[in-house]
């Protein structure tokens, strides 16, 4: 006899992709909050510049320096986040944790330049203008989404080292880069609308 | 070689045997027994029915809160019940942010946490820890924002600094709770959908709205987030420059109690409109009523009837494209003064009665072909599907004003022009009166009918036993029979000038002259009246709730 009888269980559908689709709706979300977030400061910093008002207030000092920092910072780390993407795919636990060693310094890195640029930049919130509590509401909110960036891909890792295949947490990896990508996307709009023109 | 092979039966046995221990024995986690499980439940009914229950006794308090300050406007000399312009305002306030984020959309959340996972074939909600998390966490937003504006906080001039922080503190809480609770509702429909609905559109009609509803709230409810933070930033500072300026607050969340965004949050009572029918239609097996089956408003499907899928399809589309036009995160009065005047706004008003106009031809082809049974469940949803007609066409009536006056720019006739300016001066005056207030309100009834609807076709899935329909019905006409009350003294109130809002302080008071007189006062008494009815509506439903009795069980 030769035959294999089984009577196992029949094997489980395909998983649906519940994490890359969840991560989805909370990446939409969270892009939608800064767009509220951008769209008031756009439209007070049109106001006040159409009434022939000036923005910054002159006691400010906003360089631009760090903030360039952490524009290369962070595009550096959305290709240190998918070689991590990339190494789950292939299953290289090596270059896994490498790569997501590297992104989470690049994410902490991040959070110390801008603790920087508020501690620099001289803006107070009762100070009598209208773009502090705006600067302030947006560039706390990026902290608060960068951190979350970085406990999302912690706990992705952490599900990584239990030592099996790798490829189960390729879908968990690809949405936390998902998210990291729109971290790094809400950041170039705060450099170039809130640094770079002023 | 002999190979001993057991026959097949005894080792499938052993099998399921050995599966079974290793599920049920040593390793498998410890159940969860009262308070503990209650916290930690993962169970979507569990869940549903708590939004339930809790979305319902906030509904209570919220409708006394009405009847509170429906008893206010019937004074026209002095402010009796509240003791002052702003403690006035204090109540008002309240009750439009309860009305939304404690009542109406919690219900439709509870429903849909409860009935779209048995809809779609799943066994729970897709993020089962998340819908948790989100369910407490608005209870204890929910908490902390009772206690603030008891404690002289919420969203008016002039209150305890700490206490207004606590005040937006948990309206973010609860925006950011809502939002987690509408991801993992959207997740289920599309992840957790079982085999027989290959395509998403074949859900049935109350999961596609929750689908098409839950979408639109998670981007709508990170906007009121990004303006609660805007205004928290500026409180914090020794004096607050703008955003947070206590005579601002409320004017920055406004627009989630205004056209269009109220039909956002009303969306989901179509779906609830579609399940009734389709459900009805089902159950007419001709004959005497008496002798006909239950109807199903779980398996919706009418594919085995000629034709019906594709009238069930073109629905769902034209459900969808209300979603378009039911999105008001882009109009805020407070940084656009000008919006009531802008095209978007003037237009959509129109298109949301073309929309619901357009719905009633598939759904009324469907009733011609199998004419449904008629039962309280279904003409509850349909006094909820025509109430929120009403608030289009009386969104409408406040716009016409400003559509009838885009016709200008087609002509440059003197006398055209002289009457059509005396024809739209009257609607043009109704900005920022109670004619905003009387849309509010009716599409947040019509949701609430809806929400009334529901709970009656799905009790016994949700709660295991059946409710009174004649309850159902009772209450639905005095909710529907309320609303027009209040609505039409509402607009008639509106036309004679009365603000939308109450004035927040005696100074504000005396340059408004809030009250005028006769007219004012009769159409606030009847508008009284309605509350009064729409109260005592709400709390049959309740009281049904409570008293009910388990269904008995059968033996199949």
């Amino acid at each position: 006899m030769n035959e294999a009888i089984t009577f196992a269980p029949a094997p489980p559908a395909t998983r649906r992709r519940n994490m890359l689709v969840g991560a989805g709706f909370a990446t939409g979300a969270s892009v939608t909050y800064f767009g509220a977030l951008f769209g008031i400061y756009f439209s007070e910093r049109a106001d006040a510049l159409n009434s022939g008002g000036s923005w910054i207030p002159s006691t400010a000092d906003l360089q631009l320096t760090a903030p360039t920092m952490m524009f290369w910072t962070l595009l550096l780390s959305v290709i240190t986040m998918q070689w991590a993407v990339h190494a789950a795919a292939r299953d290289d636990r090596r270059h896994l944790i490498l790569a997501v060693i590297v992104t989470g310094i690049f994410g902490i890195a991040t959070i110390n330049q801008m603790a920087f640029i508020f501690t620099q930049m001289g803006l107070e919130v009762d100070g009598g203008s209208l773009a502090a509590p705006l600067i302030y509401a947006i560039c706390g909110s990026f902290i608060v989404m960068v951190a979350a960036a970085l406990i999302f891909l912690m706990l992705v890792t952490f599900r990584s080292l239990d030592g099996q295949s790798l490829r189960r947490v390729a879908d968990g990896m690809s949405a936390a880069a998902m998210y990291w990508y729109a971290m790094v996307f809400v950041y170039v709009i705060i450099w170039v609308g809130i640094f770079v023109t002023r | 070689m002999t190979i001993t092979e057991p026959p097949p039966t005894d080792l499938k046995e052993a099998l399921e045997e050995a599966t079974e221990e290793a599920t049920a024995g040593a390793y498998a986690p410890k159940t969860s027994r009262g308070v503990a499980a209650l916290l930690s439940t993962g169970d979507s009914a569990l869940l549903g029915r708590l939004w339930i229950f809790c979305g319902i006794a906030f509904g209570v308090f919220t409708f006394v809160i009405a009847l509170l300050l429906g008893a206010e406007r019937l004074g026209s000399a002095a402010i009796d019940i509240f003791g002052g312009h702003r403690s006035h305002f204090q109540f008002f306030t309240l009750y439009r942010v309860s009305l939304v984020l404690l009542c109406v959309v919690p219900l439709f959340i509870g429903l849909a946490t409860a009935v779209v996972p048995q809809q779609i074939g799943a066994r729970s909600v897709a993020y089962p820890r998340l819908a948790t998390a989100a369910f407490y966490t608005w209870l204890i937003a929910a908490g902390i924002m009772l206690a603030s504006w008891g404690i002289d906080g919420g969203l008016v001039p002039g209150g305890q600094q700490e206490a207004t922080e606590l005040s937006l503190l948990s309206i973010g809480l609860l925006a950011i709770a809502l939002t987690a609770a509408s991801l993992t509702i959207v997740g289920t429909v599309i992840l957790q959908r079982s085999e027989q609905f290959q395509w998403l559109s074949h859900v049935p009609y109350f999961s596609w709205a929750m689908l098409i509803a839950g979408g639109l709230w998670i981007v709508s409810f990170p906007i009121l987030l990004a303006d609660v933070v805007v205004m928290w930033v500026d409180a914090r500072g020794v004096t607050a420059v703008r955003y947070g300026l206590g005579e601002n607050l409320f004017a920055q969340i406004a627009w989630i109690f205004d056209q269009q965004q109220v039909f956002g949050w009303s969306l989901p009572v179509l779906g609830i409109m579609g399940d009734a029918l389709a459900g009805n239609m089902r159950a007419n097996t001709g004959g005497s009523p008496r002798f006909m089956p239950e109807p199903d408003y779980i398996s919706t499907d009418l594919s085995d009837f000629p034709g019906q899928r594709r009238l069930q399809g073109t629905a769902k589309f034209v459900l969808s494209l209300f979603a378009i036009v039911a999105f008001g995160g882009a109009l805020n009065g407070f940084y656009t003064p000008g919006y009531t005047s802008a095209p978007v706004f003037v237009v959509a008003a129109f298109v949301v009665v073309l929309i619901l106009l357009a719905l009633t031809r598939p759904w009324g082809q469907m009733a011609k072909a199998q004419p449904p049974r008629i039962t309280p469940q279904l003409a509850i949803a349909t006094m909820g599907f025509l109430l929120l007609l009403g608030a289009g066409v009386l969104a409408s009536i406040r716009n016409l004003g400003r559509l009838v006056g885009g016709l200008r720019i087609f002509s440059d006739d003197a006398n055209w022009l002289t009457n059509l300016n005396n024809f739209t001066d009257p609607f043009d005056d109704l900005v920022g009166t109670t004619a905003a207030s009387a849309v509010l309100h009716t599409a947040l009834l019509a949701a609430l009918l809806g929400i009334i609807a529901g709970l009656y076709m799905w009790a016994p899935v949700i709660f295991g036993k059946k409710l009174a329909s004649p309850v159902g019905a009772l209450s639905g006409l005095l909710i529907l029979g309320g609303t027009l009350l209040y609505a039409v003294s509402e607009l008639v109130s509106g036309f004679l000038g009365q603000m939308d809002r109450p004035a927040a302080s005696a100074a504000e008071n005396a340059v408004r002259g809030n009250y005028l007189g006769g007219g004012i006062e009769a159409a606030n008494a009847v508008s009284f009246l309605g509350t009064i009815a729409i109260l005592a509506g709400f709390t049959f439903v309740a009281l049904n709730l409570l008293c009910a009795r388990p269904k008995p069980q059968t033996n199949k």
